[in-house]
């Protein structure tokens, strides 16, 4: 593959996967608390709609960006009342909730336009690329990953950051601790149920900038089902990074990545079957599954939170 | 006969109960319009559901109700038209809610969608009474001699006239944004590239020179596929990009950034895509109206109604007068008309074109002048005419055989 290639591919790729590692970020940190969340797609929908709605009616951007945050945490706040207060089932409350979500979406958003029609088709604020100075004459690297916009520069920090935290300072434990084993962090005097509240909602909120980052940048507007689907890859994604931010950063460029090489190919003359790179990233992360399954020495700082799922009942 | 007026009276009484009015229902007639997504997509169901609102024309709107309204016709008739929307594009659930619709008492039921054949087809031999349409799908095939017509608008007409208008304007290197490599968005591809090549010639360019590079998403909507798609296309260098999704975000990625043009499709794209040059589209109000007219007058009869200009079914919206200067605009009228007066038909030789042969070879397929493809070599056209670049269209399992048609004498 010549240079240009190669650059335009990442550039896509990283434009396209920018809110799935959003989402996936707030998967993992919600999951490494032992909350299960199979509501992210819920969330960013409303997120998407709430930040393009924000915008629209303040013309801040800023504002955009806050409401799908604010949206996306109390969302994650409805699943932790349900999954940590309640003791709900938590894949049955992750579920209720994308369904409960997509049907308030369309109906919201159908609804909030100017004089009662419809957001759809309706131009609002939308954040614009820029190239960082300096950086963005590197070769290759340049162009692709220091000419994007805002949100996407946020997430360069946040992955550091987010594995920093989780790997390497006291909290981080905690929050590993009561997803490992809630009752021997609860016996060290760990909040269990304060804590998984707290990252539930964090969680959240990184969710909404994904779904905010959908109806802001990536696809500037509002549309019925707007995420098509990405809140479904980001929990394909969280399971493929085996609960590592860094490991998702590979994930998100390689399902952003896949489609743009798929189109790069179409408009070189090269055809690859369509269907088999759509299938690349579900591929990819049942072979990570297999990789890990079998060797319990990977589990240990990457693998599945072991009291993932389950309800945790002080005695 | 026994069968509908057993349903016809069970909704009267269930309406009578549920409301507590009993209203007569021998003056009342029925037509379901049933959408696969919503009229607020900017694409194929807004366009169907502006056709739709047309039929209010016949009279006078007496009840809104969402999408449906009731007309009140001269003759004291009243015309429910009742529009369901978000139906998908599942067959049992097309089924269902066809159902639900003919149940309700619907007289005339319209599936205006590609995927809705079969369910359509289906309850067409179930219910005799009924007269049902099918929009977008195989005309001569699915259609009957009793209460089942297709109806389909060649858009491939103002693909012709929108390749014309960017020739004109001298844009020889497009990108277009494709849905799905079979015959019709195929038809529209090659008469896109057809009316560039002579609206380069016509300006002293080389028509050869000119290239349309097609990038298929495999999918009639997908606002993601979409703007990937175009934004491949403008890093592979093209600033001029061909949207053929109904949908408008090819056209809209285009035009964020400055000095690119885009070429909207199906419905005005000129709101979101201010780099737009025109758009054409689809204008399905010349077939709803007088089909439903039909109906109420007793005269309607089956057929496979397949028409463009010369039935005014299509139309240009949305011209950009900074970026399309008056005497191009004229040019694309004069051509218009050419074309709906049947004096000009953009499928005429001499055409030359290559596909693939069952082998996966790459053969050449040329109309000699004189000759034109006929409606069957055009509902079967999965080759590329030169000009046009990208995966080739599935091979026809037994070659190509063009049957052609002596073009009209002037």
């Amino acid at each position: 593959m010549e240079l240009a290639l190669i650059e335009s591919v990442l550039s896509i790729a990283i434009r396209a996967g920018t809110s799935v590692l959003f989402a996936t970020l707030g998967g993992i940190m919600t999951e490494r608390s032992g909350v299960l969340n199979l509501g992210i797609e819920g969330m960013m929908l409303l997120s998407a709609l709430a930040g393009f709605a924000g915008a629209f009616y303040s013309g801040s951007l800023l504002v955009g960006v806050f409401a799908g945050m604010i949206v996306g945490g109390l969302v994650a706040a409805v699943h932790a009342f349900w999954c940590v207060t309640l003791s709900a089932n938590q894949v049955a409350s992750g579920l209720a909730l994308v369904i409960f979500s997509t049907g308030l979406a369309d109906f919201i958003g159908q609804n909030i336009g100017p004089e009662g029609t419809t957001l759809v088709g309706l131009a609002g604020p939308k954040l614009q690329r820029f190239a960082v100075p300096g950086l963005s004459s590197l070769p290759i690297v340049g162009e692709s990953f220091f000419h994007q916009d805002a949100l996407t520069y946020l997430l360069y920090l946040l992955v550091p950051l987010i594995w920093y935290y989780l790997f390497k300072t006291r909290p981080g434990i905690h929050l590993r601790a009561i997803g490992e084993n809630p009752r021997a962090a609860d016996s060290l005097g760990v909040s269990v149920t304060r804590l998984r509240y707290v990252y539930t909602i964090v969680g959240g909120v990184l969710i909404g900038l994904g779904g905010a980052h959908l109806s802001l940048a990536y696809t500037p507007g509002w549309s019925v089902d707007i995420t098509s689907g990405r809140g479904w890859i980001a929990i394909a994604m969280v399971i493929f990074s085996l609960w590592n931010p860094l490991r998702a950063v590979i994930g998100a460029l390689l399902f952003g990545g896949v489609t743009a090489i798929q189109f790069r190919m179409q408009a070189a003359g090269t055809s690859i079957p369509t269907f088999f790179l759509s299938m690349a990233p579900y591929i990819a992360t049942i072979v990570a599954l297999l990789f890990i399954s079998g060797r319990r020495s990977l589990y240990r700082h990457n693998g599945v939170p072991s009291a993932l799922g389950t309800v945790y009942h002080r005695e | 006969m026994k069968f509908n007026f057993k349903v016809l009276s069970l909704v009267v009484l269930l309406l009578s109960i549920g409301i507590g009015t009993v209203i007569a229902q021998d003056d009342t007639y029925k037509v379901a319009f049933l959408l696969a997504d919503s009229p607020s997509d900017q694409g194929w169901n807004a366009a169907h559901y502006r056709g739709i609102e047309q039929i209010k024309e016949l009279g006078e709107v007496v009840e809104e109700n969402g999408l449906s309204f009731n007309v009140a016709l001269e003759d004291g008739t009243v015309l429910e038209v009742q529009v369901v929307e978000n139906i998908g594009y599942n067959d049992a659930d097309i089924e269902r809610v066809a159902r639900q619709v003919i149940n309700g008492g619907a007289d005339y039921v319209f599936g205006t969608w590609f995927d809705s054949m079969s369910a359509i087809s289906r309850l067409a031999e179930e219910f005799p009474d009924v007269l049902f349409e099918h929009g977008s799908g195989y005309p001569f095939v699915a259609s009957n001699d009793t209460n089942f017509s297709t109806y389909f608008i060649r858009i491939e007409e103002s693909d012709y006239v929108a390749g014309y208008v960017a020739g004109l304007l001298g844009y020889s290197d497009v990108g277009l944004v494709g849905t799905f490599s079979i015959p019709e968005p195929v038809r529209g591809v090659n008469g896109f590239a057809l009316g560039l090549q002579d609206g380069l010639a016509e300006i002293g360019e080389d028509p050869a020179k000119s290239n349309v590079q097609v990038i298929w998403i495999n999918s009639w909507l997908d606002r993601e596929l979409e703007v990937q798609a175009a934004t491949a296309l403008l890093d592979e260098g093209f600033t001029v990009i061909r949207q053929m999704a109904d949908t408008p975000y090819s056209s809209q990625t285009t035009c964020e950034t400055e000095g690119n043009i885009a070429i909207g499709y199906g419905s005005d794209v000129s709101g979101v895509a201010d780099c737009s040059l025109m758009t054409n589209e689809w204008k399905w109000g010349a077939y709803y109206v007088p089909q439903v007219q039909a109906a109420l007058d007793g005269t309607w009869e089956t057929h496979d109604w397949w028409e463009g200009f010369a039935a005014d079914a299509l139309g240009i919206t949305g011209w950009n007068d900074e970026l399309v200067p008056a005497d191009v605009q004229e040019k694309a009228q004069a051509l218009i008309d050419s074309i709906a007066a049947g004096e000009f038909n953009p499928f005429c030789g001499p055409i030359s074109g290559t596909g693939l042969s069952p082998e996966g070879d790459v053969v050449e397929i040329d109309v000699p002048e004189g000759m034109c493809l006929s409606d069957m070599d055009q509902l079967t056209m999965q080759w590329y005419v030169d000009g046009v670049s990208g995966e080739y269209p599935a091979a026809p399992p037994d070659g190509f055989e063009l049957e052609l048609v002596e073009a009209a004498s002037e």
